[in-house]
């Protein structure tokens, strides 16, 4: 089944931007920073893939990642530059994403936060020494896996009245 | 700026320069913080602010947890509040059982009194089954097989008279009541002694005694007992109690309405009357 481009709310954005900011920032409950998820990267993802003309814009996911790296305490930049490739993944793969299966899309998002996550992790030991961390790329990959979840909550019109 | 994939080609070019510049910038400002930590101050500030924050907020926290306390207490104490009342409520339904056994007891006790006027002339029945129409009134009662039971005999409670039985099949029993419409008794006014015949109405314990002249000296709460005419039942079995006498509406009779002094139920026993037992079975002084 295929996911089309949609018309969605200004609110609906926002809200869930501030729900994935949140849980990228403090992470969740009874989960240890380490392992928590970067629900921001797949709602940025989403909402740059399908959101239409409501896409968010490269400025506002500049800053989104600037506030999420000093809320979470993580290397300036980090986040920034990964919501920034992810913007430019969604741009560049877009029209094949929305028309493939569901199955597909997953897959696909799991690829491209696992590749990006190493990218990262790649500029970083380039600074710093430090080595591979192979956990957390499984983790980021696990939770690219609840791309599905993300995309049926977010795609669902909570609206009661037609406008 | 939108970020459409599929728009002009100068779109998209513009598109790629900001996300070069945007980039860039991050990968400054991951350079600067890695390797000169620039951001260490201001995210000092950032954890010093957070620290702020989560006290000021503490007070909410600890009125968060007292009203989810309160909430949790307020919810166990309903539950307990209702497993109480089940209790209270199955403990009321065994005190109205044991009450309603007392005065089975206190019935049977009775009865068994008065079955010792006449141990051979009086046997006792057991209501199976009772009519719930307005107009006829019976009993299906139940005896000890071999009792010798007849259609005619007379059924009594220890209040008085209950009714005659009708058909008797084995060791049951139809017994027609005194306020069935087809029923009547002779009776006799206790405190006059003036003789008279009681109609039963079909109503529920309610009788009707017809063609008394509107000159007869008979009041309200006056009690009838069984005349004893006929021979067929002995003298001075209660029958009811004067309920209203109407003299006005009729010209020739009064209109007076009886009801019933016994009052039978499903369950209950009476005794049925098969041979002479004798004029004083009930002390009568009570009612004058």
């Amino acid at each position: 089944m295929s996911a089309f481009i949609q018309r969605v709310s200004k609110i609906k954005i926002i809200i869930s931007i501030v729900i994935g900011m949140m849980i990228s920032s403090f992470g969740l409950p009874g989960l240890s920073n380490s392992i928590a998820p970067d629900l921001l990267a797949l709602i940025i993802l989403y909402w740059a893939m399908l959101g239409g003309d409501s896409r968010l814009s490269l400025s506002t996911v500049f800053i989104l990642g600037l506030i999420v790296d000093f809320l979470s305490g993580s290397i300036v930049g980090a986040h920034v530059l990964k919501y920034l490739l992810l913007v430019a993944v969604a741009v560049q793969f877009g029209n094949r994403f929305r028309m493939s299966a569901r199955l597909n899309r997953t897959g696909f998002v799991v690829a491209t936060v696992v590749i990006l996550e190493l990218i990262l992790q790649i500029l970083v030991s380039l600074y710093i020494d430090i080595s591979m961390n192979v956990n957390h790329l499984v983790v980021v990959a696990v939770w690219g896996i609840t791309w599905a979840a993300v995309e049926f909550i977010l795609q669902k019109n909570y609206s009661r009245v037609n406008k | 700026m939108p970020l459409a994939s599929n728009t002009s080609k100068g779109n998209r070019v513009h598109f790629y320069i900001k996300l070069l510049v945007y980039s860039t910038i991050a990968l400054c400002l991951i350079f600067f913080d890695l390797k000169h930590h620039t951001f260490t101050p201001f995210r000092e500030k950032i954890t010093g602010f957070e620290v702020v924050v989560n006290d000021s907020i503490r007070p909410l926290k600890v009125w968060l947890e007292d009203f989810s306390f309160y909430l949790s207490s307020k919810v166990e104490l309903a539950r307990e509040n209702k497993k109480l009342k089940t209790a209270q409520t199955i403990s009321e339904v065994k005190l109205h059982q044991l009450v309603s056994l007392k005065r089975q007891l206190e019935k049977l006790h009775s009865l068994l009194q008065l079955q010792e006027h006449s141990p051979n002339g009086m046997h006792a029945v057991t209501v199976i089954a009772d009519s719930d129409s307005l107009y006829d009134r019976w009993l299906r009662v139940q005896f000890k097989q071999g009792a010798p039971i007849k259609p005619g005999n007379y059924v009594i409670s220890t209040e008085g008279l209950v009714g005659q039985v009708i058909s008797v099949e084995n060791d049951q029993g139809f017994v027609r009541l005194v306020s069935d419409k087809r029923a009547s008794v002779h009776v006799q006014v206790l405190r006059t002694d003036f003789r008279a015949v009681a109609f039963g109405r079909g109503h529920y314990n309610s009788l009707e005694l017809k063609f008394v002249p509107e000159e007869v000296d008979i009041k309200v709460d006056d009690v009838l007992i069984t005349s004893g005419m006929g021979g067929r039942y002995p003298h001075g079995i209660p029958v009811g109690k004067v309920m209203s006498v109407d003299t006005e509406s009729t010209s020739t009779f009064s209109r007076i309405l009886v009801k019933s002094l016994s009052n039978p139920q499903s369950n209950d026993s009476f005794i049925a009357l098969t041979g002479p037992t004798g004029d004083d079975l009930f002390f009568l002084d009570k009612f004058k």
